[in-house]
């Protein structure tokens, strides 16, 4: 059992880099980000790429995905979504086709097979990376054996959610945005730059999921599609977790992660699954505003 | 007035021209390709579905296949039973729960797997087409009425059917015993219309879904000319306004949800008819989302264009699907296609059509021509 | 005093938004046929009160009262099906749909789904909503998308919208802001028009404005009502002065 909540919470703290992206761009500029599980494919890519043509590990590839999945998130920004502020179902539409473009990327290998040329660590096929030699092998807690790795990914998980915390509330740029959020007329008004705040939080959203393709790299094969059932697990998330809370985050992304793994023991991983997804729907309806959110006028 | 008129005549022979169009095609086709065009058509009757919801009714759902699927899978339940024999019992049991079955089961329908006595009423295959139609109608009911009743906004509903298509699919393939879960249903017998057997190849089939087709694009063209679209269509700018008019905007949209749902379902019947199976990919979210392309593509707004959208991006797509790296580009081309539709096209080529027809025809007073146009969006209830 | 019959009237209202009451108490009785104006400052509880009345808010004490039926949370569109028809301070029409449009949807005897379908729409302007369409100049709009109009425009579509759906009970929330003179004479002349045949609850600031079309005032602070009394008898009066005090007087509010 033990071993299960675990494994629960490594499946949590994978929610959480990928649902805390979501939560500051749909809280803060209302826009649901489709390409987010796209995103979490590029870090994830950037991985297998860095480990076979550098020859980094892990370690090193999880900056590189920040970097480069921030990149793409800011490239996805400035180009679709400035444009459809205040049509938020737009924006939902448009980053699916970003979805579809970035997936065929990587299949058609940036369009070079059309041309003849392979590049090793692209394509359709799956691929895989290794666990560092560190955080192989397990420790022990009360008789049960728990993986290094695992543990690896939960701290991550907290550390970067510190982080996004001390960023939301603690320094003039949180200050911006949550100010954008409140009202973003009045914040451009008071000479909040709110292009660039939203493209920053944008982007910072995509590096963090970018970080969670590479850790999730360490438990499955790579592939094109691999990003698209997070985007609607994260979403859900964040609705169970209340939009305007990054705590309401940090535990829905535990209720979600404990609920599946435990109710896979139950069950098994299909029916548990469904069983989250037939949970949250019932949670939208009863609290359309999430569960850790106040009541609002 | 005569302007006017013109106007409306140019939509009246665009809907001519198309049911022209797909009556004609047999004139053109071998067996094969009308096979595969009746395939489109039914693409066509969910590229109305979608229209209807979300043009209309401004409900964007993003699990239509969910309705499509229940649709197919009825009807199939009914088309894999004529094609069983029994298996030492009176009913006829398909192959897979013999395969699926306990080694004591009786082997009768009701009792062979957990949960196989679903499939005793569907040894009548017009209980099948009832409960493709039936079925999707109930559940867009329950659906449309909940989220009505709590009032949750445009983009949770969005979340919310697409959660709900990917939930009914992980059923569907965790119950294989019952639904041959990954598999789908295959080798199945041919609907039988009143003694004439639909073979999916032959002239009629096509005819008859071709037919289907355009009973189901007048009827939805009807009732958004009505007085109750022209209310839908209020509702779906200004909610607010509405209920201060006194109109109860859940029961609107609970109508045109419920009438969507229903042509999805019946597309999902005649799909089964033409393609002969079904299959748990017809509950992929990337295929709802792939329907939502087609309208867009075609112009949400417009009932023909989202038809018209549906089937042509079907065609171009399966004609370049050749070879598998040029369908991976086709999948590229899609996505590029509607982010620059979205972005720039936001009412489809329907909308584009109505622009350049504007140019010929001066805009009169009237009313009709205003609702193709009508979907720009500003910040309106239905988009936040 | 008074022989006359009740129209509507909210007894003990109250609101509670986390702890801040916009709505506390308040009480409120308006004759059949009575033009009935309601002042108070900023924040003082006006427009919440006519989101209460009028179903867009959920109150948390007290009641509403309809030709003594009570009707407190109902939904608003049974609220508008029993004779309560309003109009917004921000203008609320149907933006993309024509001004022809917005009229014939505001034609709202019949308001359920099936019935409507049967119907049909309507080709020519019924004459009531023609002579509505005029008294609005609004003619040569009617095939204008309503974004497309001016802000004074769409304040007397929105109007106008009222008149057609024709309730009993009318209540505008500052129908004159944003308009130009020419503009507000012309809504006092529409409004004073209705006296009589409707019940009005206006929320207005522009005192010459309600000088012009008003016999009895409401004065709201604090979510509550603070003073009753015709137009001089609410300007002498100690208790509003007082309420006040600093802010110039209501006439410049």
């Amino acid at each position: 059992m033990i071993e299960s909540v675990f494994l629960g919470l490594s499946v949590a703290s994978i929610l959480l880099l990928i649902a805390l992206g979501l939560a500051i761009t749909y809280g803060a500029m209302g826009i649901i980000n489709m390409a987010h599980g796209e995103l979490l494919m590029i870090g994830a890519y950037c991985a297998v790429l860095t480990r076979i043509h550098l020859g980094f590990d892990m370690f090193m590839a999880l900056p590189v995905a920040f970097v480069m999945a921030g990149a793409t998130g800011a490239l996805i920004e400035v180009f679709i979504v400035r444009r459809l502020y205040n049509r938020l179902l737009d924006t939902l539409l448009a980053t699916w086709g970003v979805a579809i473009v970035l997936q065929q990327a990587i299949r058609l290998e940036f369009g070079l097979v059309f041309f003849g040329i392979h590049i090793p660590g692209l394509g359709s096929g799956l691929q895989n990376t290794g666990i560092p030699q560190v955080l192989q092998g397990s420790w022990q807690v009360a008789g049960t054996n728990l993986p290094i790795f695992r543990t690896f990914v939960i701290g991550i998980a907290l550390i970067m959610f510190a982080v996004t915390w001390w960023i939301y509330y603690r320094t003039s740029l949180g200050t911006q945005l949550r100010a954008i959020a409140r009202n973003a007329k009045m914040a451009a008004a008071c000479g909040v730059n709110v292009k660039r705040i939203n493209t920053i939080a944008f982007s910072y959203g995509a590096g963090l999921a970018g970080m969670a393709g590479v850790l999730l790299s360490g438990f499955e094969s790579v592939k094109p599609d691999m990003g698209s059932s997070f985007v609607i697990n994260g979403f859900l998330v964040v609705v169970t977790g209340g939009v305007s809370s990054l705590f309401g985050t940090l535990f829905a992304s535990g209720l979600l992660g404990e609920a599946r793994a435990v109710l896979a023991i139950i069950y098994n991983d299909v029916l548990a699954q469904a069983a989250v997804f037939a949970g949250v729907i019932l949670i939208i309806l009863v609290r359309p505003s999430g569960l850790f959110s106040p009541k609002q006028r | 007035m005569t302007d006017m008129l013109s106007q409306q005549n140019f939509e009246r022979l665009a809907y001519v021209a198309f049911i022209a169009f797909i009556f004609s095609m047999p004139l053109f086709l071998d067996e094969f390709g009308l096979n595969r065009f009746s395939k489109y058509l039914v693409y066509g009757m969910l590229g109305i579905a979608i229209s209807l919801a979300w043009g209309y009714a401004g409900i964007l759902n993003l699990g239509q296949g969910l309705f499509f699927g229940i649709g197919a899978y009825a009807m199939a339940f009914s088309l894999k039973l004529a094609a069983s024999s029994t298996a030492g019992g009176k009913t006829p049991i398909p192959d897979f729960m013999v395969v699926n079955a306990e080694p004591n089961a009786i082997p009768e329908l009701s009792s062979i797997t957990t949960g196989s006595w679903i499939w005793v009423p569907f040894q009548s295959q017009w209980f099948g087409v009832a409960m493709a139609l039936a079925v999707p109608a109930i559940l867009a009911g329950l659906i449309a009425y909940t989220l009505g009743r709590s009032r949750v906004s445009g983009v949770y509903v969005a979340i919310i059917t697409l959660a709900l298509v990917l939930l009914v699919r992980l059923i569907v393939i965790d119950q294989q015993q019952v639904t041959s879960g990954f598999n789908g249903l295959t080798d199945l017998a041919w609907f039988n219309l009143f003694g004439l057997e639909l073979d999916p190849y032959a002239k009629s089939t096509y005819l008859i879904i071709a037919f289907a087709l355009t009973i189901v694009l007048l009827i939805a063209r009807w009732l958004v000319s009505t007085r109750a679209g022209l209310v839908l269509q209020g509702i779906r700018d200004n909610e607010v306004r509405a209920r201060y008019l006194g109109y109860s905007v859940v029961s609107y949209q609970i109508f045109f949800f419920v009438v969507s749902a229903m042509i999805a379902g019946l597309a999902g019947v005649l799909y089964v008819v033409a393609a002969e199976f079904a299959s748990p990919t017809f509950l992929d979210i990337a295929f709802s989302i792939t329907m939502v392309v087609w309208a867009a593509v075609g112009g949400r707004a417009s009932l023909l264009g989202a038809c018209i959208g549906a089937i042509g991006l079907n065609f171009i797509g399966a004609t370049l699907s050749e070879t598998e790296s040029l369908m991976n580009a086709w999948q590229l081309i899609i996505g590029l296609i509607f982010i620059v539709v979205v972005l720039w096209l936001p009412r489809g080529l329907a909308g584009l059509a109505s622009d350049l027809a504007d140019r010929f025809v001066t805009r009169a007073d009237d009313s009709k021509w205003n609702r193709f146009k009508s979907v720009k969006h500003t910040q309106s209830p239905a988009n936040r | 005093m008074d022989e006359r019959r009740i129209s509507f009237a909210v007894k003990d209202l109250s609101v509670d938004f986390n702890g801040f009451k916009a709505v506390n108490g308040m009480n409120l009785s308006v004759y059949k046929g009575e033009l009935r104006v309601l002042l108070g400052a900023n924040g003082a509880g006006k427009t919440t009160l006519m989101d209460l009345i009028s179903g867009r808010t959920k109150s948390t004490g007290g009641k509403v009262l309809l030709n003594d039926k009570e009707i407190t949370n109902w939904e608003e569109h049974l609220i508008s099906r029993a004779g309560i028809g309003r109009k917004f301070q921000i203008p609320n029409v149907f933006k993309e749909l024509t001004v022809r449009q917005n009229f014939l949807i505001a034609d709202c005897k019949e308001t359920r789904v099936l019935p409507n379908i049967v119907r049909g729409s309507h080709r020519e302007l019924p004459d009531h909503i023609a002579r509505v369409v005029e008294l609005t100049e609004l003619y040569d709009f009617l095939g204008t998308e309503a974004a497309t109009l001016s802000h004074g425009q769409t304040q007397w579509l929105e109007i106008g919208m009222l008149l057609v759906q024709n309730p009993d009970i009318i209540l505008l929330d500052e129908p004159t802001a944003g308009m130009t003179a020419h503009e507000t004479r012309k809504t006092a002349e529409i409004i004073t028009r209705l006296k009589g045949r409707h019940t009005i609850l206006v929320v207005e600031h522009d005192m010459a404005f309600v000088r012009s079309i008003c016999e009895t005032i409401t004065v709201m602070h604090h979510g509550q009502n603070l003073a009753e009394g015709t137009v001089t008898e609410i300007e002498n009066s100690a208790e509003v002065q007082a309420a006040y005090l600093g802010s110039a007087g209501i006439g410049h509010a």
